[in-house]
């Protein structure tokens, strides 16, 4: 790895941050509302406070702390890579002798800069204000806590936790926004089990606390190494991987200058009946590329956004299918006779829920549907 | 393969596929040092997939290629792109940053060991000193061309890949573009330029190639119009000649004519140096008013249209 150019990336990164007021304002908001929240408890805390009671609101407040080194760096990570492509940026940086992991330690090295700042800052200035200004009663039990130590330790973890995750996200996904809420999301797990901590539900021993940060740790330094195997220039700027070897010749599809696609080898018989797919190319697509269209199974040809795929068929019953590697349409049924033509419109899911739910059930990833 | 000393870029057999659509078939050929090669070709023709071929952002399905000197393969890219550089279509600045500072991120990018020369040096270049601290969000079109160019200068590259480079520009910034890359020629860069814009193709190019999915052609722009269409001899006269057939056959030289129009009449001939006095001579004697006689020109543009237009007419078959 070569250090200056990752230098060079951190260099990049932050002078972008400093100049993006709504990213410095975002950086700013979430941290001042998960610190007022829980000084805003202390200074309202009496000694007749029971001491349960109180480890309880401790235990509540160390979780908003927590929140901050997740949601933070989540805001930056999901536009890492997928904001970079949308502003036209990605493939003059990737034409560069740059390689994946020092593009991806730059950008990660740049989020967590900020985020660890804020994170740290917020937390000293909560123990100074406790120390402070809330009464000797409540700042003795915040001082004496196990939390108060694993705090430390936990946020660059959950920092680089939510890091890897936004660019693991960043890298794949279509959209900055949906980068950004997957990213979020895709954040949250960890905090689930600190929350159960933090309210009890799992008694938080320093076993525990030490198994759980060494969990994270794994998982934050292979993080590296799986984004790392995620990163494709050719995914990246193509939208597909690369294909290793041609498929079979007859029955390809070619593109033509109109957009229409025609299948040479499949030939047009007078008697035959002729398939129309129609890729829409309104409105945003998150599942985006080169669809392959199956009929009855077995791929017949290829549409891009906003082509045209015409297809002499032989008359009778068929099953129409558009996908994506894994990913697909349902399968329609249709039937034909003689001279007919039949009009499919098929797009990517547009909606971020669908596109989601498209991850566990692949069949909603492409609509398809007859007109 | 092995490239000679002077050739820069070596592509043989060069075919990309995506899933089952092919976008470039079997692509061959060779650029010099020097050399600016004109890569044209409609939309959807495969233009910028093999430039990203080239430049090891996207992988070959079959063939093969020496780009400066290395031959195409994962383990050589990063030292490819040390030796090329790439200006897309668009030139993809950083818009919050300075003029100055997108080209220090690339400077770094590259590893450049002095790169405040290098900037100053691109800069001036491009006559963007003055704007260096600009922020490149408060350039024209044309003026972030010009920085995007002077990007793909930063680290003295063997090959320059330049995608559409005026595409949306105005015939001013056009012109100051184009005497950029004949600034990169007198350099010795060797400039790979893709471009939609015949005459662009035809004022700046050595070679041209037209690619549609396959390459259909490749040459320098005169040699293509002499392969493609006959030679012709174009005649204006005041009044139309009486007896054009007994009088134009009867001309050494003349293959064939035709008459465009009453007055104007095409003849096909051999040598157009050779036949124009002795056709001059003819029609003065027999009395006509001769208002013009000139060799028939076509442009790159008619040899693009011929070419795609058959690709059209097969892919209607």
């Amino acid at each position: 790895m070569n250090r200056v150019r990752i230098a060079a990336v951190i260099a990049k990164e932050l002078r972008e941050y400093r100049r993006n007021r709504l990213l410095v304002g975002s950086m700013i908001v979430y941290p001042v509302i998960f610190t007022a929240l829980p000084i805003a408890t202390f200074f309202a805390r009496q000694p007749s406070v029971a001491s349960a009671n109180l480890s309880g609101h401790i235990g509540l407040s160390l979780l908003y702390m927590l929140l901050i080194p997740l949601v933070v760096p989540a805001t930056i990570s999901g536009y890492a890579v997928v904001g970079e492509r949308e502003a036209g940026t990605l493939e003059p940086f990737l034409t560069t002798p740059v390689r994946p992991d020092e593009i991806l330690l730059g950008k990660a090295a740049a989020i967590a800069m900020p985020a660890l700042a804020i994170a740290y800052a917020v937390y000293g200035l909560f123990l100074l204000a406790v120390e402070l200004f809330a009464h000797a009663f409540v700042s003795s039990a915040v001082f004496h806590s196990n939390q108060v130590l694993a705090q430390p330790v936990f946020i660059p973890l959950l920092t680089a936790w939510a890091i890897w995750i936004g660019i693991a996200v960043s890298t794949r996904a279509g959209d900055v926004r949906v980068a950004q809420q997957l990213t979020v999301l895709g954040s949250l797990p960890p905090l689930a089990l600190t929350s159960l901590m933090g309210f009890g539900v799992i008694t938080p021993t320093l076993t525990l606390a030490v198994a759980l940060g060494a969990a994270l740790l794994v998982v934050d330094l292979a993080g590296w190494r799986l984004v790392a195997t995620l990163f494709s220039r050719e995914r990246l700027i193509t939208g597909s991987a690369p294909t290793q070897r041609p498929p079979r010749a007859p029955g390809t599809a070619s593109s033509t200058h109109e957009g229409v696609v025609a299948a040479p080898g499949r030939g047009g018989s007078p008697l035959s009946a002729t398939l129309k797919l129609i890729r829409e190319g309104t409105g945003i697509e998150l599942r985006r590329g080169t669809f392959t269209v199956y009929l009855d199974g077995v791929p017949v040809g290829s549409i891009d956004r906003h082509q045209t795929l015409e297809l002499p068929i032989a008359p009778g019953r068929h099953i129409l299918r558009v996908g994506k590697n894994r990913y697909s349409s349902s399968d329609e049924s249709f039937e034909t006779s003689e001279a007919d033509v039949v009009t499919f419109r098929c797009h990517g899911a547009m909606l971020w829920p669908r596109y989601v739910a498209a991850l566990l059930i692949p069949s909603l990833a492409i609509s398809l549907h007859r007109e | 393969m092995a490239a000679g000393p002077r050739e820069v870029l070596v592509v043989d057999r060069l075919s990309k596929w995506f899933g089952d659509r092919l976008a470039v078939s079997n692509v061959s050929f060779t650029l010099e040092a020097g050399e600016v090669f004109g890569f044209l070709g409609p939309n959807g023709a495969g233009k910028t997939t093999t430039v990203r071929a080239l430049a090891t952002l996207i992988e070959p399905t079959e063939g093969s290629a020496v780009v400066a000197g290395l031959p195409l393969r994962p383990q050589n890219a990063v030292e490819i792109r040390q030796r090329i550089s790439v200006m897309p279509e668009s030139p993809g600045l950083y818009l919050r940053l300075t003029v100055e500072e997108n080209l220090r991120f690339f400077a770094g990018l590259y590893g450049l060991r002095d790169p405040d020369q290098r900037i100053v040096r691109a800069l001036e270049l491009v006559n963007m000193s003055s704007r260096a601290d600009d922020p490149c969000g408060s350039l024209s079109k044309g003026l972030r061309q010009r920085v995007g160019l002077a990007r793909a200068l930063l680290n003295d590259p063997q090959l320059v890949f330049l995608d559409e480079p005026t595409s949306g520009l105005d015939p001013v910034a056009t012109r100051e573009v184009h005497e950029l890359i004949d600034g990169l020629r007198r350099q010795d860069v060797t400039v790979f330029l893709t471009t939609h814009r015949l005459e662009e193709a035809e004022r700046l190019c050595d070679r041209v190639a037209i690619l549609n999915t396959t390459l259909r052609t490749i040459g320098r722009p005169q040699d293509l119009r002499a392969q493609l269409f006959t030679t012709t001899l174009v005649v204006r006269v005041r009044q139309p000649l009486a007896d054009p057939s007994g009088l134009l056959s009867a001309v050494p030289g003349v293959r064939g004519w035709q008459n465009d129009n009453e007055r104007t009449y095409t003849l096909i001939v051999a040598d157009p140096e050779e036949t124009a006095p002795e056709l001059t001579r003819a029609l003065v004697s027999a009395g006509a008013d001769v208002l013009s006689i000139g060799e028939g020109r076509h442009s790159l543009e008619d040899v693009y249209l011929e070419l795609v237009d058959e690709d059209v007419e097969a892919a209607k078959r």
